[in-house]
């Protein structure tokens, strides 16, 4: 079979094939109104669950730390290590950065939407595409090494200073290598946990990028 | 405009150009389900994108971009991958192919050499016997005219040797 033959029996093929699955306007309005399943939608829709959660909860957590200091709140966690001041300005600080990570989130979530509601060539989209989701597993990375290492740094704290009060003492140094080596391994934890689940999908894109810079390659 | 004149006049022309989104289904869908998701996947894009089409290209040549883009991307978590497209029954049972036994072998050697091919060089090939010009070819792709040209008779090659070992 000679190549210039392809042609005219790909369109017999398509003619066959499109008569076949040929839907209506109707059928169309109906899909368009569907939940798309594609990657990067299903990623969207989890960080729209995170923006909302995360805003909410620091936004709560600014207005109700000045208010621990106003109404008589028993038995909070660090009472007796901390002051209710110091207590009240680490809540404040953890809830403005939990409030950071949402609108970190809220940024990458729009970057989406615009990639979504462009319409670039193939070879821009997939760079487009394999941007984003670097993007998404740093951000990923960085919320959930960093919060976990602040709830660690926050117990540590908690039993190294449960007896004495507050010094700069050796504790002090205890508290900053918890702090490092929980970094490092939590970072190392999360970066695997991202490449389980994205890892694939972002190989298969960069092998089409690839592909397509093979040719720019040859050609030069 | 108003987003339900949007919506209608996108169904409108959608509609009567849907072909170009079946053909996509098909070059890089294995089965039926794969087929119908992609479908409706390209569907979705198309409408998400619509906004942004001003008209600057071809509005089949934006469907193909948008398609092309979608079913390279396209990956739902815990399916596999689409890797090979095979005739669907209900095309196997079509009676105008019935009648022609030697339609059938070729249109089976046709996707039987398509499916050799990667994702990028299906593109491509589907643009060529879609008789784009390479100047289509490289506003779909975003590669260059030359770059398509190189691409497309390292594909010619891959075919021949399928086609006529």
């Amino acid at each position: 079979m000679e190549l210039v033959e392809l042609k005219s029996i790909w369109k017999k093929a398509n003619m066959l094939q499109t008569a076949d699955h040929e839907v209506s306007a109707e059928e169309v309005h109906r899909l368009i109104k569907k939940r798309s399943n594609t990657a990067i939608s299903r990623i969207k829709r989890e960080m729209r669950f995170k923006i909302w959660f995360m805003g909410i909860i620091g936004v709560v957590g600014m207005v109700m730390s000045p208010l621990m200091l106003i109404l008589d709140v028993e038995d909070l966690p660090l009472d007796g290590i901390l002051s209710r001041v110091e207590i009240s300005i680490l809540y404040f600080l953890m809830s403005a950065i939990i409030f950071t990570f949402s609108r970190l989130i809220k940024d990458t979530h729009d970057k989406i939407s615009n990639y979504q509601n462009s319409s670039s060539d193939l070879k821009t989209a997939i760079e487009e595409i394999i941007q984003l989701m670097h993007r998404i597993m740093k951000l990923a990375v960085k919320i959930g090494a960093r919060m976990s290492t602040a709830i660690i740094i926050w117990i540590a704290y908690a039993v190294l200073y449960k007896n004495d009060p507050f010094a700069f003492d050796l504790r002090i140094l205890y508290l900053i290598a918890i702090a490092a080596v929980s970094y490092k391994l939590l970072s190392l934890l999360e970066t695997w946990v991202q490449e389980r689940k994205y890892g694939k999908y972002v190989k298969i894109l960069k092998e089409c990028r690839d592909e397509l810079e093979v040719v720019n390659n040859d050609s030069e | 405009m108003k987003k339900d004149n949007l919506e209608q006049e996108f169904v409108a022309r959608v509609t009567e150009s849907q072909g170009i989104v079946h053909k996509i289904c098909n070059i890089y869908c294995k089965d039926e389900e794969h087929r119908k998701d992609l479908f409706q996947e390209i569907l979705i894009q198309l409408w998400k994108s619509y906004t942004s089409f001003r008209g600057e290209a071809k509005f089949s040549t934006w469907m193909y971009r948008v398609g092309l883009n979608v079913a390279i991307q396209y990956f739902r978590k815990g399916k596999k991958r689409p890797e090979e497209t095979e005739l669907s029954a209900k095309l196997q049972n079509l009676p105008e192919l019935k009648k022609d036994d030697s339609l059938e072998e070729e249109i089976r050697l046709l996707y039987k050499a398509i499916n050799t091919l990667n994702d990028i060089e299906k593109a491509i090939v589907m643009l060529y016997l879609e008789e784009k010009t390479n100047e289509e070819i490289a506003e779909i792709t975003g590669i260059t005219q030359n770059y398509v040209r190189v691409k497309m008779n390292r594909v010619k090659t891959k075919l021949k040797k399928i086609l006529n070992p």
